[in-house]
């Protein structure tokens, strides 16, 4: 699936985004439009005074504060169970990465492996792939 | 040629919206209660969704952005998962039905009885999506869909006066013996599933399977324009035969094998044969569309990689979901639930999840941000916002009526 | 910390009056990387899902007439004016922003708008 569309808007510097516009819960995909995963959280960093936006966060873990109340902690309990199931830092990727901000929030071509997708992992190798026919592009 | 076998998605969505199993039966017992009095229901439901899959499907050509990726971006993650759970449950009860309705056409056509079938089609169902192409998938069940024509052909052999039909059409008036409140229940329930949102998810994410670009911006509009009426049609079509073969009788219709009698007593054995082909075809294609979209939301709220075209191993979570809900539908329907019933009950949460569907495809279809040059113009505004309050008019008024009515008895 | 604690908090200001809730924060990106440039607060929890996120809507007409009716009250508080920021207690529930000054003095959301236009 490729991304396109009136030109995605390359970020640049003066340009002015609404956060629950343009980047929270949009869709973030790789430079070749391959979807990733969404903008759950931004994560805020201070500095002399001001605070920056370092890092877009991925997963349960970050998308439990933002349904609030009882249910973002019932998500919550969910995500440290799968956390606790595969350790490490909760997914995030950093701001750098982004290129480009339109109708999707597009990385830069370079961006390695990106470590957001451990359910994906999990359920590809424990049960796609199990099925017969789970490598063939159907077309 | 080719442009025009591409409406075959617009069809195959539409036979989910219009000829899936709760509308065959609706559409019939429709007929059979009231005549062509409801047939102007119809009418403006057709309108309004090819109003609105124009709208999804050029914000996925011109965006690259399905509909459900909208829902959560503009109302927010909570709303969001409202519309989530609300969707999935009217795609899911519907996926049981349909395949219940696979599973009752080769009934009619076998008499074993319809339960032994279930699994198998449920498995058929399953390797369509795990190996068939999409476009080979659209093509084939979009046109055997398209059968059901023979209702059509039907219709005009049980040599109505056309006179007499266009005066019932355009003076709809409630039959004796059927009160308002029904009659508004049923008008309801018709609007709703042919505004069905698994509609508009498929039909967005199904352009973006085929890869719609602003260049296909034509094929989008034949699809809306072209293939929904089809579906339309065929909808409008089994309820005229009810209203002229079962009507007069006072028959009423309960199953699937009333919902085919028209094209038997004007056919004979070859129409009813033809029928029950189209049947089949019909709930098949509703079975993928609503299988396939119960994977489409899910992934779609979450961000997941999605779609049937690409290698299954690169979207496990996706066709994970798929599978979920094929197996969860039929372990429903396999405890002998009244399929039909169980399509009923779902308007319910339809009522739900309709307005949270439609107000974010409308204001992204206007945003320059997400559309360029290719915002709505003032026609697509004026009947997006007419339909937008029609929505929210009918989701108000769909439990009152359902629980005053005891959903339609 | 992050966004999540800012979004929705509850906004008091100088005299630790409720001046409303977080219902926007406008980012602008400098040469040291994304920086908050301010919130948008409103007063009504009714105004926050037809604002659409106080970007300025336009069509369609009706909905945009419906927006700029929701975002009537809305403030906006540019980052120096925000004397203290707190996370919330516990996970789901809401953080807290406190103004150096009072509401009455804070600029109409609809004027900075035209500013930034």
């Amino acid at each position: 699936m490729t991304v396109h569309g009136p030109d995605p808007d390359e970020r640049a510097p003066g340009r002015a985004y609404s956060a629950r516009f343009h980047w929270l819960d949009r869709q973030v995909v790789a430079d070749d439009g391959t979807p990733i995963s969404k903008v759950d959280d931004l994560e805020l960093d201070g500095r002399d005074g001001r605070l920056y936006a370092t890092a877009v966060l991925v997963g349960p873990d970050a998308l439990a504060p933002r349904l609030r109340g009882r249910l973002g902690r019932l998500v919550a309990a969910v995500a440290r169970r799968l956390a606790a199931a595969e350790g490490g830092r909760p997914p995030r990727i950093d701001l750098a990465d982004v290129a480009a901000v339109g109708a999707a929030v597009t990385l830069r071509p370079s961006t390695g492996d990106l470590r957001v997708h451990a359910l994906e992992d999990w359920t590809r190798a424990n049960v796609i792939e199990r099925i017969p026919g789970a490598r063939h592009a159907s077309g | 040629m080719k442009r025009l076998l591409a409406v075959t998605l617009g069809i195959l969505t539409a036979i989910g919206g219009f000829v899936d199993i709760g509308d065959l039966v609706a559409s019939s017992l429709v007929g059979a209660r009231f005549g062509f009095a409801l047939v102007w229901m119809l009418a403006v439901g057709l309108v309004g969704i090819c109003v609105y899959a124009e709208m999804a499907g050029r914000v996925a050509a011109v965006a690259g952005r399905p509909t459900f990726d909208l829902v959560r971006e503009r109302l927010g993650p909570r709303i969001g998962l409202a519309n989530l759970a609300a969707s999935l449950l009217v795609t899911l009860l519907t996926l049981a039905a349909e395949l219940a309705g696979v599973a009752l056409a080769v009934e009619l056509l076998s008499s074993v009885p319809y339960l032994l079938w279930v699994p198998a089609v449920t498995l058929l169902v399953w390797l369509v999506i795990w190996r068939v192409r999409f476009e080979t998938m659209e093509r084939i069940f979009g046109l055997l869909g398209l059968v059901l024509i023979v209702f059509v052909v039907a219709v005009f052999r049980l040599d109505p006066s056309w006179g007499d039909v266009l005066h019932q059409v355009t003076h709809p008036a409630v039959p004796q013996g059927e009160g308002v409140p029904t009659y508004l229940y049923y008008a309801i329930a018709l609007f709703a599933s042919a505004m069905t949102p698994y509609e508009v998810f498929f039909f967005s994410s199904g352009g973006i399977e085929e890869k719609w670009k602003p260049k296909d911006l034509a094929t989008v509009r034949v699809n809306a324009f072209l293939g929904f009426p089809l579906g339309g049609l065929l909808a409008l079509s089994i309820m005229a035969a009810a209203a002229l073969l079962l009507h007069p009788a006072g028959v009423s219709v309960d199953h699937l094998s009333q919902v085919v009698l028209p094209t038997s007593v004007a056919l004979g054995k070859f129409g009813l044969g033809l029928a029950l082909i189209g049947v089949f075809a019909a709930t098949f294609g509703a079975s993928l569309e609503t299988a396939l979209s119960s994977g489409y939301t899910v992934a779609q709220y979450f961000g997941w990689r999605w779609g049937k075209t690409a290698a299954p191993r690169t979207a496990s979570r996706f066709h994970l979901v798929v599978i979920v809900a094929l197996l969860a539908c039929s372990a429903l329907i396999l405890t002998g639930l009244d399929p039909v019933k169980v399509t009923e009950y779902s308007l319910v949460f339809a009522a739900v999840a309709l307005p949270l569907t439609y107000l974010p495809i409308l204001v992204v279809a206007n945003d320059p941000e997400y559309m360029g040059e290719h915002a709505n113009g003032r026609l697509a505004n004026t009947l997006g916002t007419v339909y937008l309050v029609i929505v929210l008019v009918i989701s108000v008024a769909a439990l009152p009526l359902m629980l005053a009515t005891k959903a339609g008895q | 910390m992050r966004l999540a604690d800012l979004i929705d908090a509850l906004v008091l200001d100088g005299a630790g009056d409720l001046a409303g809730r977080v219902t926007d924060v406008r980012l602008v990106e400098t040469a040291d990387g994304l920086v908050v440039d301010g919130l948008v607060v409103s007063p009504k929890r009714r105004g926050r899902l037809l604002a659409w996120d106080h970007r300025p809507v336009e069509r369609p007409r009706i909905l945009g007439a419906i927006a700029r009716a929701g975002s009537r009250r809305a403030r906006w508080v540019p980052w120096d004016a925000v004397a203290s920021h707190e996370p919330p207690g516990r996970l789901g529930d809401l953080g807290t922003v406190r103004l150096d000054r009072a509401s009455a003095d804070l600029v109409p959301l609809a004027d900075a708008q035209r500013e930034w236009a």
